[in-house]
């Protein structure tokens, strides 16, 4: 079985950045990715790009014009919250296919402000509040909801995930925001759509993240394999028929399938992991996310934040960046950014958050909105 | 002449009882019910198997929330929720009728599906008409 590596990763810290163009951050990015590998532009053979709301205005051309316009092949892509990911999977599927042997992936993304999703139709009617409500925090926290009704799963047990990942942040100079956030405050802060409060919500950011992609043969060639990281599975779900997917946008079939078919391609069981970044948009994503991607049993999503096995030091430390709510959420970069989290992890340079000795690390993106069906990409990287 | 009422949502009909209902679709190969309109079965792939399908007016709720911020000019709180419709089919709606209060919602609880008006009106000066839920019977 032919593997694809990361050789080199970065970054750009989440921010507002309104007077620096889509292309910058996205150069800014790949320069990091390249200068982490030791590479130029020149070395490169393709750039996979995703942005949700660039990917139709030429961003990776627009980035390659920033840092050396080489004609390579460009393929831009947009795919909700799984934007990031699917362009480094596009990346890993070329160089594990022969077509070539060093490619980078960029995510990046300028993001609209505001609360993403719109109000007005065509007729002039108004749906939001008379059927029901199209935000993202309201989606999220019926599917939080759809889950507390059916196992029990308590507003302190969804506000223990915000608190938990606000503590990671404290130990990652990257995170946009390292302030701990103790549990009386995540449930006192105001509730945005029951059980998740303002401080249970990632925060709407710009980004750009970049990774350097390359052949067993062509990190060997260049002496990276000691900084490589093999890409066990790179495998990608849109969502499945669900009898209520039509009515509430289904983000668990989506990723359990995706998780299934991870774990089988890389050989791996959810035990072997050593850690996860998983999609936190919501503090009740990551309680539903822990049975999705067989973290533990249905059902017990609730208890394993109760026990701290997901806390740094924990069994299986999740979201130690900080995660979405702490990092912020720029939709296309969000997707390699967790990646990088991983890799600096495998390579044993996460600083004060390190796990000790992590071998196999998992990463999870899924994206979607209210009315539509979702995708869901998820990842195993294994240290080489 | 005051001008009719414009259903507000696409799968709005007159039923069988002369009143309105929702009509989705089910299919004679798989049995699935679909609440949107599309050109095959969703679930199954089948072509020219789907039939119109009544969605009952009573069903169970599936999930919720209490909608605090929504966007510019929307007014909150209100209970954003999906029902799980006797007979099958899921529906997004607003739940009417219960207090702001997750201690006085509960799980499964039976709803009524009730249809009236908007309190919007299209450029024609027709009031839009739209679905709501209620909870049906006495609540605990």
């Amino acid at each position: 079985m032919t593997h694809a590596y990361v050789v080199g990763i970065d970054v750009l810290p989440f921010g507002r950045f309104p007077d620096r163009a889509v292309e910058v951050l996205g150069a800014e990015a790949a320069w990091m990715a390249l200068d982490d590998a030791g590479l130029a532009i020149s070395n490169i053979q393709a750039l996979y790009c995703g942005s949700v709301f660039s990917a139709n205005q030429l961003v990776g051309q627009r980035i390659l014009r920033q840092i050396g316009q080489t004609g390579i092949p460009v393929v831009n892509c947009a795919n909700a919250c799984a934007t990031g990911a699917t362009a480094f999977r596009e990346g890993v599927m070329a160089v594990t296919g022969g077509h070539y042997d060093l490619v980078l992936a960029v995510g990046v993304e300028k993001m609209p402000a505001g609360l993403l999703g719109g109000t007005s139709r065509p007729d002039g009617f108004v749906e939001e509040g008379i059927f029901g409500s199209s935000t993202t925090p309201a989606l999220f926290a019926q599917i939080g909801m759809e889950h507390a009704m059916l196992y029990g799963t308590t507003f302190e047990q969804f506000a223990k995930v915000a608190v938990k990942n606000h503590f990671h942040a404290t130990f990652n100079p990257k995170a946009m925001y390292r302030q701990e956030t103790p549990l009386e405050m995540v449930m006192e802060s105001e509730v945005i759509a029951w059980p998740n409060t303002k401080l249970m919500c990632s925060v709407n950011v710009d980004g750009a993240a970049a990774a350097v992609i390359a052949s067993e043969a062509a990190a060997r060639r260049l002496g990276l394999m000691d900084r490589a990281v093999r890409v066990l599975a790179s495998e990608l779900t849109s969502a499945p028929y669900t009898p209520q997917d039509m009515a509430l946008s289904d983000f668990n079939e989506v990723t359990r399938v995706c998780a299934a078919n991870a774990y089988r391609k890389a050989g791996v069981d959810p035990g072997a992991l050593d850690l996860v970044e998983l999609h936190d948009c919501f503090a009740t994503a990551e309680i539903v996310h822990y049975e999705n991607l067989m973290l533990c049993d249905a059902g017990l999503g609730g208890a394993m934040i109760d026990s701290g096995e997901t806390m740094i030091g924990g069994r299986i430390p999740v979201n130690l960046s900080g995660g979405l709510l702490s990092k912020g959420h720029p939709l296309g970069a969000t997707g390699i950014a967790n990646i990088q989290e991983i890799c600096l992890h495998l390579r044993g340079q996460a600083g004060s958050r390190q796990v000790p000795e992590a071998r196999i690390g998992l990463t999870h993106v899924a994206g979607g909105g209210a009315g539509l069906p979702s995708s869901c990409a998820v990842h195993i990287l294994e240290k080489t | 002449m005051k001008p009719l009422p414009v259903p507000a949502h696409r799968l709005m009909r007159i039923g069988s009882n002369g009143g309105f209902c929702i009509v989705a679709m089910q299919c004679r190969a798989c049995g699935a019910v679909l609440t949107d309109q599309v050109r095959a079965c969703t679930a199954c792939g089948a072509r020219e198997a789907l039939v119109p399908f009544e969605l009952s007016s009573t069903g169970r709720l599936h999930t919720y929330t209490i909608v605090r911020r929504s966007f510019p000019g929307v007014e909150v709180p209100f209970v954003a929720a999906v029902v799980a419709l006797d007979g099958g089919g899921y529906i997004q709606g607003t739940l009417k009728g219960v207090a702001h209060d997750p201690e006085k919602i509960n799980g499964g609880m039976p709803v009524t599906l009730v249809f009236g008006e908007t309190g919007q009106q299209a450029e024609s000066g027709a009031p839009f008409l739209a679905y709501h839920f209620e909870p049906a019977g006495e609540q605990p």
